[in-house]
């Protein structure tokens, strides 16, 4: 039940006071304490009193006062595997999912790249470099515009390693680059080394 | 009697006496004068004859009066209306005209033709012959009395004897027509005198036949005298003969009235004019006011007889004169004409002989040259010809080999601003037309300028025009009287010139053309290495973008097959599978490592040169590559003739390149490599050469010609790339040096290239 109640947070998107309380596992008294003086953002129901916290404000404010987030999420990193080939994205999913510590969504396409990325909210984007409907660059920039998404992790996979390419990509925002064909551990560890230091 | 008939009639007729007798008897049916005329000839003997007798003689004669009086009104032209009566009209035209007139139309009746027979025209001319001497019989008299000369003869004796000394001629005229006309015949063809015709002709001339004719008219013995004698000769009158005087007036008369185209028959002979004056001592100078005196009397006697006078000597002279005047007149004109046409057919050859030498590739020299010949055949001793575009420094030249008058710095000093200032007007025009195109070129006359040149001061000619934004002139030695005959005719210099101009547009354009034509060659020179250069850039831009799709597309396969056996790798523990797994795992790598071969050919990064010490550079690359290769390093030989020399390259490209050089080297003689690489410093242009020799096996020719190729190998099929020598040409290339093999079969191969000692002077970025 308790179980069942957690994956329900996991999917929440807005918490009360009470929950909040719960995942972070102090007084609703501090915690409408900490919303009213600011330090924990959020908004008021129109037209009462109750007092609402996203999801992205709890977590900022989680790790601002780095409160554990066992409770909030499953603990496991959600990985976005977006290739356009099939082989490549299922020996991906494979790979992480094998691994115990991620948990993988797929995409095929930019366009279900950005549905993705708003629905499952993923730490690590995975991303190949030329995608069929847009352009690698494009989706860093993208990206790194939204401020919900900084602390996401994108890890470009390319065929090419241009370096002049490699630069545009990571002055765009990428925070890796893994050129095929690659030594699987080498992509386990660098991805598990950005989510340590994040 | 057939012998007698068929006798030559000459012959007959001078041997047979009872022929001229028969002609004789022939003139003796003649009528005789009538009483009138004997009664006239009778009172006419002193020249003071009475006007009452002359009337009294004219009234018993009706259709004589009428004459008279008609001539009277004749001679009066109407200025009096009045009737004349013949008192009157003999008063007004004066007794002696009267006597005269009346005489001469009394003979002239009884020999006259009849009108339209054959003889009527010469019977007419030979009474114009004997009214022209008797009228100047009658002048002489009265000249040689005025210049008190004792002539024993009146006017009207000598009119009379003068009128019928030849009485002879026109009886036989009128007797024997057709023999006369013969005679008349012979005298114009064979130029027989009258005499010798008649003899010849009839056996009697007509001075006997007169005399037997006055004889028997029994006419005064002077006049006898005068038609018997008037052909003798002076001083041989017979001792008979009486009145010399007369016959001597006669004879001077008949000759001067003959000179002046009275002569009947026209004869070759005619009588000494010189030797007749003498013989009167009369005054030849005054021979002339004689005839004209005689001729004005004789044109109312000639109306009187209706006898044309169409023969007037003094107004013949006159217009004569005239003509010649005017033949004289015409003459200049075509001697001025022809002066034009002989320059005009000079011109016109000259223009021809230019138009031959036209063709279609004749540069701008060549037009001058034919202008200046050209010139030269319209009479100028030497012509040299010039053209240049206006404002241009050039200027264009004929073949002045043989024409010492011209010099290059000379034509430049023609420009505007040094052109003699007597030729201010072609300066002027040369200002004013530099930028017109008119429908003609402007021209200027032929002016004299001078030309300064370094030893003497030359006088020469200059002519210009100006068309279509060229100049043309012409500088010549030419007699000034030429010049001006030239200026006269202008048109045909201006033929000429325009013929010039038009041929060195013709030509600039022709040369314009012939220097695009060669810019067009070069361009597509140009073009067609671009072209190369291009179908090589984008052939290996080609190689990039299939290397990078291959990449691309090769790699995913690659990873998943590479990802996937390593994944299986990870969960068994069987050994060979492990074995299977890594050799699966090595070889996706080694293809994926072919693909990045590829793409860094087609793509090379750019160079980032530094300067290295060439000696160590060389030995660290040799040394770690015998180390890659598992080769000792002494397989090869550096030597370096300049230990200290740097060189300005990439040092991951300058070992890249002598990687590919000795590998290919090495390969060349796998049995027994040995390498021998050398160096040497060109001061010349600051480069410095690295030469890799093997004693190999050599390239063939065709081998050779492909060693630069990409994907290139002379290795057999599967042992490699063909990327090696290529990768290294084009990295040479990019560092700023080049590339090049020579090669033996069997002997060896030497890879050389050279690269840039320093940096290139100061670019502008530095």
């Amino acid at each position: 039940m308790a179980d069942a109640k957690m994956s329900d947070q996991r999917q929440k998107k807005v918490f009360t006071t009470g929950e909040v309380a719960q995942i972070c596992k102090v007084s609703q008294q501090t915690v409408i304490r900490c919303f009213d003086n600011g330090r924990l953002q959020g908004f008021r129901v129109p037209g009462s009193k109750f007092r609402r916290i996203p999801r992205e404000s709890l977590i900022a404010f989680m790790k601002h006062n780095q409160i554990p987030m066992d409770h909030l999420d499953t603990g496991r990193r959600r990985v976005l595997v977006v290739d356009d080939d099939e082989a490549i994205v299922d020996m991906f999913t494979d790979l992480l999912e094998r691994d115990g510590r991620f948990e993988v969504k797929t995409a095929s396409s930019g366009y279900d790249a950005g549905i993705l990325t708003e629905q499952f909210r993923p730490d690590v984007l995975l991303l190949d470099y030329k995608l069929p409907d847009i352009n690698g660059n494009v989706v860093c920039r993208t990206i790194r515009s939204n401020p919900n998404y900084r602390h996401m992790h994108i890890v470009i996979i390319s065929g090419v390693a241009d370096p002049d390419e490699i630069a545009e990509l990571r002055a765009a925002g990428a925070d890796d680059f893994i050129r095929k064909p690659f030594d699987i551990n080498m992509v386990i560890g660098r991805i598990a080394e950005l989510m340590r230091v994040a | 009697m057939s012998t007698l008939l068929r006798t030559p009639v000459s012959t007959a007729q001078k041997s047979c006496p009872d022929r001229v007798e028969l002609i004789l008897s022939q003139l003796d049916r003649l009528p005789a004068p009538s009483p009138v005329a004997a009664k006239l000839l009778a009172v006419s003997a002193s020249d003071d004859a009475s006007l009452a007798a002359i009337v009294e003689i004219l009234r018993t004669d009706a259709a004589l009066s009428a004459g008279v009086i008609r001539l009277a009104n004749r001679a009066d032209l109407g200025a009096r209306a009045a009737k004349m009566d013949i008192h009157k009209s003999v008063t007004l035209l004066g007794l002696r005209r009267v006597r005269n007139a009346v005489i001469a139309q009394q003979f002239f009746r009884i020999l006259d033709a009849a009108p339209g027979s054959p003889q009527a025209q010469l019977c007419k001319q030979l009474w114009k012959h004997n009214l022209a001497v008797g009228c100047a019989c009658e002048a002489i008299v009265e000249i040689s009395r005025a210049s008190q000369q004792a002539i024993g003869l009146s006017g009207g004796e000598a009119f009379i004897c003068g009128l019928l000394h030849d009485v002879g001629k026109l009886a036989l005229a009128v007797s024997l027509p057709k023999s006369y006309a013969r005679v008349v015949e012979l005298c114009k063809r064979e130029q027989f005198s009258t005499c010798d015709a008649e003899q010849d002709i009839l056996g009697v001339d007509h001075t006997v036949a007169g005399k037997r004719l006055a004889t028997r008219w029994g006419l005064p013995s002077a006049i006898v005298e005068c038609v018997w004698f008037h052909h003798q000769g002076f001083g041989m009158l017979p001792a008979s003969a009486k009145f010399a005087d007369a016959i001597h007036v006669v004879q001077l008369a008949d000759a001067a009235m003959n000179r002046a185209g009275f002569a009947v028959p026209q004869a070759g002979v005619t009588a000494d004019l010189d030797a007749a004056c003498r013989a009167l001592d009369v005054d030849p100078n005054k021979l002339d006011s004689m005839i004209d005196k005689a001729i004005q009397r004789l044109r109312p006697l000639c109306e009187l007889v209706e006898i044309d006078l169409d023969l007037d000597p003094a107004a013949q002279i006159v217009r004569l004169t005239e003509a010649n005047r005017e033949l004289g007149r015409l003459n200049s004109m075509l001697m001025s004409s022809e002066r034009i046409y002989s320059r005009r057919v000079r011109c016109l050859d000259a223009v021809a002989a230019f138009t031959g030498t036209e063709s279609e590739g004749l540069m701008v020299g060549d037009v001058c040259t034919a202008a200046a010949r050209a010139f030269e055949a319209m009479g100028a001793s030497t012509a040299a010809a010039f053209v240049r575009r206006v404002g241009a420094e050039h200027v264009f030249l004929g073949d002045t080999k043989h024409c010492d008058i011209l010099k290059t710095s000379d034509i430049i000093g023609l420009t505007p601003n040094h052109r003699d200032e007597s030729n201010s007007c072609v300066s002027a025009n040369m200002s004013q037309q530099q930028n017109a195109i008119g429908p003609a070129p402007t021209w200027a006359k032929v002016m004299r300028m001078k030309m300064v040149d370094s030893d003497a001061t030359h006088a020469l000619w200059l002519v210009a025009s100006f068309y279509s934004g060229i100049e043309c002139g012409l500088i010549f030695d030419m007699s000034e009287s030429m010049v001006s005959e030239l200026n006269a005719g202008i048109a045909d210099l201006r033929m000429l010139m325009t013929m010039f101009i038009r041929s060195a547009l013709a030509a600039f354009e022709h040369s314009d053309t012939q220097r695009l034509a060669e810019d067009a060659l070069d361009m597509n020179r140009r073009l067609h290495a671009a072209q190369t250069e291009l179908l090589r850039i984008r052939s290996l831009d080609m190689i990039a973008q299939m290397a990078a799709g291959a990449a691309h597309e090769v790699n995913n396969p690659l990873s998943v097959i590479s990802g996937r056996a390593q994944m299986m790798h990870a969960k068994t523990a069987d050994e060979d599978m492990q074995r299977g797994l890594d050799i699966i795992i090595e070889q996706s790598n080694r293809a994926s490592g072919i693909v990045t071969e590829l793409m860094r050919f087609s793509k090379p990064e750019p160079p980032t040169p530094l300067t290295l010490s060439l000696k160590k550079t060389l030995e660290s690359i040799c040394q770690r590559w015998c180390a890659s290769m598992n080769q000792s390093a002494s397989i090869i030989n550096i030597a370096t003739s300049d230990p200290g020399v740097a060189v300005f390259a990439d040092p991951t490209h300058l070992r890249e390149i002598m990687e590919a050089i000795l590998t290919n080297a090495m390969e060349a003689a796998a049995d027994k490599p040995d390498i021998q690489v050398n160096s040497h410093t060109r001061n010349s242009d600051d480069t410095v050469r690295i030469a890799v020799t093997d004693r190999g096996r050599g390239m063939t020719l065709e081998t050779l010609e492909h060693a630069l190729d990409p994907f290139y190998s002379n290795r057999p099929a599967g042992r490699g790339r063909g990327l090696g020598l290529s990768r290294a040409y084009r990295l040479v290339e990019s560092n700023g040096g080049r590339l090049w093999i020579e090669s033996k079969v069997n002997i060896g191969t030497t890879v050389s290239f050279e690269l840039p000692v320093r940096a290139p002077a100061a670019s502008p970025r530095n």
